[in-house]
């Protein structure tokens, strides 16, 4: 399936706007480049600022960019911004409070060609000659302008390959006056199909009201915010050590991952992100956050892409810029919601996390005795190997795919999927290794529980046994707070 | 006591995030550098087995996360270190100025029993860039280590593989006379003991 996409991603679709976010100068030849294994980690290729030497675009990516202004960057969110200024932007939305604080006026104008400064970089590594045909069928939904206005269009002449999920359609087309979340809920916990994964998840992280006649409105008026926002803190100074954290580590975000090679999603990346952490100065920017902003990002692209496309090998370049504005802000959004749920997490000395990690350890020593007192004796601390578990909610133990299969139920759990019921299911990961762990000494257990390559072959049944246990143990103890102390 | 045990040296590597710690460890571990390491999140751990001189031994090295968010994760972490890698990048002035204040954490937070001798060695990485990319130059590394108590210095490259054996190879002798003065204090209090009995027994004589 990814080469299909490969091939038709990298071939221009003359219906497309051109993407405005990507600038002229952005990738001239690409029209009928097909990329080679050798672009996947463009981005990924400066982590540690290492580069080859003699690099021509060494100066421009040098951590003195921090310096530079970003208004220029912000050009393209403009015109998106511009056009909602006029709509309505009243507040409906009671549990939704987010004000955004007018402190941030300042203006301040830069050159625009340096705010991307990878991209020279970038340029050259596209321009092999075209294996392509003309004309590729596009992976795009036809109506994703619709879907843009209001994400219930999506359900429009869905044609679902099974029956499996005739019950959430039902659900989400009843024509009532609110939905049923809790029945939503419930077809979340079992797995969502891809096409309406950023949809359900957008309903039930509350970003979306239930109500049909307040849909649109909120919206709008929430990525019209996120634009203002953008658009006040860039034309302030910024955090430097904030803003260096960020645009070292977005670059190092999944760099397996082809999509998020390319400059146009770093740079959305790093908005997002510096926007997240300036509205959060408590914690601010804390490094796995950027982790977490990827299962959303990918979602909430892939609901405007046909069911078949993988959005892990999409060319965002070849996507309506409003599209990439759009699913930015409600990228920020959804992630703001996961985040107030774990803001302990975050925070000085992070707490959350050093409550989450003695949870572990006291279920293990509740659910199998054996493991808990050989992990003591051979002085392992759980802190050791699962700070990790809780820091990145465990994306850096399982494949995209899985973490977002595993996010329908944590989601359908909110707001405790991701802090109560992520340790239940930590402790389903951990009984997994149980039988291996016994066998072995410190050195080789903190090995074994670092090493990725262990759940290389999971699929998504093994994520759906380890939920179904976490929810079993959930069951027996949560009542039970000893095992909290 | 230990005789037939290998000798375990922990070796922990601190310093500001970017710097290239986890590149390090990788060219000296595995001998390969890439530029596809994710930011390390808590610590990373990777043992070498290798011979100092005719002694056996095996390095347990602590790949740490750079971020100061992390550092109360220290304890955890730094507990019985025998050798402390401080790095920074000759690249970032920022990183270069952080080298004091990870070496002053980590003695607070490690609980170590002799803090002036504990054995640390400081790296400068990133040798591999262009000359005018360069801000830190050795002469002021070699001044600031001076400074911190003659601590050993190496400019290396993780990346071109250049000066990371040479520094290691420091670290893991230090890191064995460390463990070794450990093991003789131990020894020491133990004979104390025994001298203790032994003037009980000759008083009742």
């Amino acid at each position: 399936m990814s080469q299909v996409n490969d091939y038709v991603f990298s071939t221009e679709e003359s219906s497309y706007p051109p993407n405005q976010r990507s600038l002229p100068f952005f990738f001239k030849n690409l029209n009928n480049s097909s990329h080679s294994q050798s672009d996947k980690i463009i981005g990924a290729s400066y982590s540690h600022f290492d580069r080859p030497s003699g690099s021509r675009s060494r100066t421009s990516i040098s951590p003195e960019r921090t310096s530079i202004g970003s208004v220029g960057s912000l050009s393209p969110r403009l015109k998106t911004s511009k056009a909602l200024k006029r709509l309505s932007v009243f507040d409906d939305d009671d549990d939704w409070d987010d004000g955004i604080e007018e402190e941030f006026l300042g203006k301040e104008t830069k050159s625009l060609g340096k705010l991307y400064p990878d991209l020279e970089y970038v340029k050259p590594e596209f321009q092999q000659p075209s294996t392509a045909p003309a004309r590729p069928v596009s992976l795009i939904r036809e109506n994703y302008k619709d879907i843009l206005e209001d994400p219930f269009v999506i359900l429009n002449g869905l044609d679902l390959q099974d029956y499996k999920h005739h019950k959430l359609t039902e659900l989400l087309n009843a024509d009532s006056e609110s939905l049923d979340l809790n029945e939503l809920k419930k077809q979340s916990w079992k797995g969502l199909p891809t096409e309406l994964r950023g949809l359900v998840w957008q309903l039930l992280l509350g970003y979306i009201p239930s109500n049909p006649s307040r849909r649109q409105s909120v919206l709008q008026r929430k990525r019209k915010e996120y634009n203002d926002t953008i658009e006040q803190i860039f034309n302030k100074s910024k955090d430097q050590i904030i803003w260096h954290q960020i645009i070292i580590d977005v670059p190092r975000t999944n760099p397996s991952i082809k999509l998020y090679s390319y400059p146009v999603i770093q740079r959305l990346l790093e908005r997002l992100l510096y926007v997240w952490a300036i509205r959060h100065p408590a914690s601010g920017y804390v490094q796995g956050i950027n982790d977490l902003a990827t299962p959303i990002l990918q979602v909430f692209l892939q609901s405007y892409l046909v069911a078949q496309a993988n959005v892990a090998n999409l060319d965002p370049d070849k996507l309506d810029v409003e599209i990439l504005n759009h699913v930015e802000a409600d990228t920020f959004w959804c992630l703001t919601k996961i985040l107030d749920t774990i803001q302990d997490n975050y925070i000085h000395e992070q707490p959350g996390i050093m409550r989450q990690v003695e949870s572990l350890a006291n279920l293990t020593l509740r659910i199998d005795e054996k493991l808990y007192t050989h992990i003591k004796e051979q002085n392992l601390e759980f802190l050791q190997f699962s700070f990790r578990w809780m820091n990145c909610m465990l994306m850096r133990e399982l494949k995209m795919d899985l973490i977002v299969r595993m996010w329908d139920t944590y989601i359908s759990e909110f707001p405790k999927g991701f802090n109560e019921f992520h340790v239940y299911v930590c402790c389903a990961f951990l009984m997994k290794f149980s039988e291996e762990l016994k066998e072995m000494e410190f050195q080789e257990m903190i090995m074994y529980l670092q090493d990725t390559s262990k759940t290389e072959n999971w699929d998504e049944t093994d994520v759906e046994m380890l939920l179904s246990e976490a929810y079993i143990w959930q069951t027996l103890y949560r009542n039970a707070t000893a095992h909290l102390k | 006591m230990s005789s037939r045990k290998k000798t375990i040296l922990k070796v922990i590597i601190l310093g500001d995030s970017g710097v290239g710690k986890t590149s390090l460890m990788q060219q000296f571990i595995n001998g390969k550098f890439s530029n596809q390491y994710k930011a390390t999140i808590g610590a990373d751990f990777l043992p070498k087995d290798l011979a100092i001189d005719d002694k056996q031994v095996t390095m347990q090295i602590w790949d740490t996360a750079g971020q100061e968010r992390f550092q109360s994760l220290g304890v955890a972490f730094y507990r019985g270190s025998d050798c402390c890698v401080l790095v920074y990048d000759v690249t970032n002035t920022k990183s270069f100025e952080s080298i004091s204040s990870w070496k002053d954490e980590f003695l607070v937070q490690a609980n170590v029993k002799d803090p002036d001798n504990f054995p640390f060695v400081v790296i400068g990485n990133k040798i591999d860039v262009e000359e005018n990319k360069r801000l830190i130059s050795g002469k002021k590394a070699q001044a600031l280590c001076a400074q911190l108590g003659n601590l050993p210095y190496f400019e290396t490259s993780a990346k071109e593989a250049v000066n990371v054996e040479q520094a290691f190879d420091v670290v893991a002798r230090n890191a064995l006379q460390q463990e070794e003065s450990l093991e003789f204090a131990d020894d020491y209090t133990d004979a104390v003991n025994i001298h203790v009995d032994g003037d009980n027994g000759s008083c009742a004589c």
